[in-house]
């Protein structure tokens, strides 16, 4: 009975961290506008920016994160700097992706110049395998603006998932707008 | 309730003694006569070892330069003892793994592993052989074994709870390849005995293969100094600090004790010419770490090794332009030129030089710059950006 009431309990105050989406989405706290595809949730704290995804966090998740640009990377020890070009925040994030001794393998697919949110950004495409031996593949939009990194990510396995969401990514990236 | 506490450890003490004593028994290292067969626990560690080997090998982790793998395996035949030779099912085989971070590590079953950070390392060819004579031996003695059986025999939980701990952070795609054999190998060690055991034949090793012994200490006096200026992702070959201290001051006694005055092979032509390529491609690993210090060290060491060759100098003028800390853009500008200098056709330091006058404001030099890179190298993985600068310029926006 005890267990049966923590499931329950559990259950409920679980689905509650989820919570839908479609049309206009606004951050007040990160300062950005978005359109969101229905049928996706999103992570009820927003934190970190917005986490969203279909199926779970395992099979995609869509981010839009802004943090300080002198925020430490996680893995490499550079450093972005404010007057970078986007050709260099995106080496310092390639960087930071070949760092990470927690994944193998990791390929650039294109890095390019991109517009994000209305300024001058980049866009790399990439794959990895997991630990897990998964391969997956990411394609992430940044910019540096004013005194923060903007970025707008997809990642997924590659198989099946990666493949169909990738133009949800476009879409959320095409109508991101920052509000600074 | 003082006397309890007492008796109660002293049991436990007992106990654990009792249950070590077993495993304390010494082993009769491969291949000496009548020791050829391997007992059961012992086939299936060596299985167990195959199929971590082979996730390892299939990862695309190795660096596979078919020379210097060549070239390695060679250093390491010298060093198998004769009798193990006439084996056949045992087979050293080394490979080198591509991290930066400084490590070596075996397997049981003749799997022998260097991390692309310890080659760069390394000055010579007696220091190579050092190493993989010191690994060579775990196999040998047959540490992993020996190691498993004296975990097993104090508590299965405690093997289960050693590999759990493991500090693999920094190693982490490589660890989490292998399994307990690799773990234990490349991470958590051995008992300070069998270490010690390593490198008193290992060295042993060495000195019959030819080489000066005097390098074993050279070595540790380098890498202490590195760690001394790091202060973390130690390797693991070398050890806590403290074990290395105690390592270090073993093998100048060894050295002392056993092979006073004695000189060898250095073989550091051979070495040089070998692990030049290495160099620039480790130095790209640790220039995407940020260790500035770690890559320009080898970069530098490139340049001493092959003057001539354009790339040492344009990877150093690379650093400098990453790194862009006070005066750096201007040594990076005249490392760039010195490559240029060199091979006219060598596209990377005009790319280089671009981005310089780009950021300095100075648009038409750079796009100068960028429009040579592009004519050398029509599918730079860039591309897309230099293109833009040139069509902003064009559209009279500048590029800065």
């Amino acid at each position: 009975m005890k267990v049966a009431g923590w499931i329950l309990l559990l259950t409920l105050f679980g689905c509650s961290l989820w919570v839908p989406v479609g049309g206009k989405y606004v951050s007040n706290d990160s300062f950005f506008e978005v359109e969101l595809p229905a049928g996706w949730r999103r992570a009820y704290s927003t934190r970190d920016g917005l986490t969203m995804t279909r199926d779970g966090l395992s099979l995609q998740s869509v981010r839009i994160v802004r943090e300080p640009f002198d925020k430490e990377l996680p893995f490499t020890r550079r450093k972005l700097e404010k007057n970078m070009l986007p050709q260099e925040v995106a080496e310092i994030i390639i960087d930071n992706f070949r760092s990470n001794q927690n994944i193998s393998n990791f390929q650039v697919g294109e890095n390019q110049p991109a517009t994000v949110g209305g300024y001058p950004g980049f866009k790399i495409t990439y794959s990895y395998q997991t630990k897990e031996n998964l391969k997956k593949q990411g394609i992430y939009y940044g910019a540096l603006i004013d005194q923060w990194l903007y970025r707008v990510f997809l990642e997924a396995p590659a198989r099946h998932y990666f493949p169909r969401d990738l133009s949800i990514l476009e879409r959320v990236k095409d109508t991101f707008k920052v509000t600074l | 309730m003082r006397l309890t506490a007492k008796r109660w450890l002293w049991g436990l003490t007992l106990t654990i003694l009792v249950g070590l004593l077993p495993a304390c028994a010494s082993i009769a290292p491969l291949g000496k006569a009548g020791q050829a067969e391997l007992a059961d626990d012992e086939k299936r560690i060596w299985n167990r070892s195959i199929e971590e080997a082979k996730r390892l090998n299939d990862s695309g982790q190795l660096y596979e330069a078919r020379e210097l793998v060549e070239y390695v395996n060679d250093v390491a035949q010298k060093l198998v003892p004769e009798e193990l030779r006439q084996r056949n099912d045992f087979n050293v085989q080394v490979r080198i793994i591509r991290n930066p971070l400084l490590n070596a590590f075996a397997l049981s079953h003749g799997a022998i592993y260097i991390h692309t950070g310890m080659l760069a390392k390394l000055e010579n060819e007696a220091q190579l052989a050092t190493i993989l004579a010191h690994e060579l031996t775990h196999i040998t003695h047959r540490h992993p074994v020996q190691h498993f059986r004296t975990i097993q025999n104090v508590s299965t939980a405690l093997a289960v709870l050693q590999i759990a701990a493991l500090p693999a952070g920094p190693y982490g795609s490589v660890v989490s390849l292998l399994g307990a054999m690799g773990a234990i190998a490349a991470v958590s060690g051995y008992s300070r005995s069998m270490e010690a055991e390593a490198d008193d034949n290992g060295l042993k090793r060495t000195v019959q293969a030819g080489y000066d012994p005097s390098e074993a200490p050279k070595l540790f006096d380098y890498i202490q100094k590195e760690l001394a200026e790091r202060k973390i992702d130690e390797p693991f070959f070398f050890g806590s600090h403290p074990k290395l201290q105690d390592r270090k001051e073993n093998y100048a006694e060894l050295i002392a004790k056993s092979f006073a005055g004695k000189t060898g092979r250095l073989g550091k032509g051979q070495y040089d010419e070998m692990i030049s390529p290495l160099l620039l491609d480790n130095a790209e690993m640790d220039l995407a770490l940020g260790r500035w210090g770690w890559a320009e060290e080898a970069i530098r060491k490139s340049i001493a090794i092959k003057p001539d060759d354009p790339k040492g100098h344009s990877q150093l003028g690379e650093l400098l332009r990453r790194r862009a800390e006070p005066g750096d853009l201007e040594k990076a500008e005249s490392n760039y030129r010195s490559a240029i200098e060199l091979d006219i056709s060598y596209a990377p330091p005009h790319r280089g030089l671009g981005l310089i006058y780009l950021k300095q404001g100075n648009t038409e030099k750079a796009l100068g710059e960028f429009r040579i890179y592009l004519s050398l190298a029509p599918q730079a993985e860039d591309r897309a950006y230099i293109e833009q600068y040139l069509s902003k310029s064009r559209g009279g926006e500048g590029g800065s």
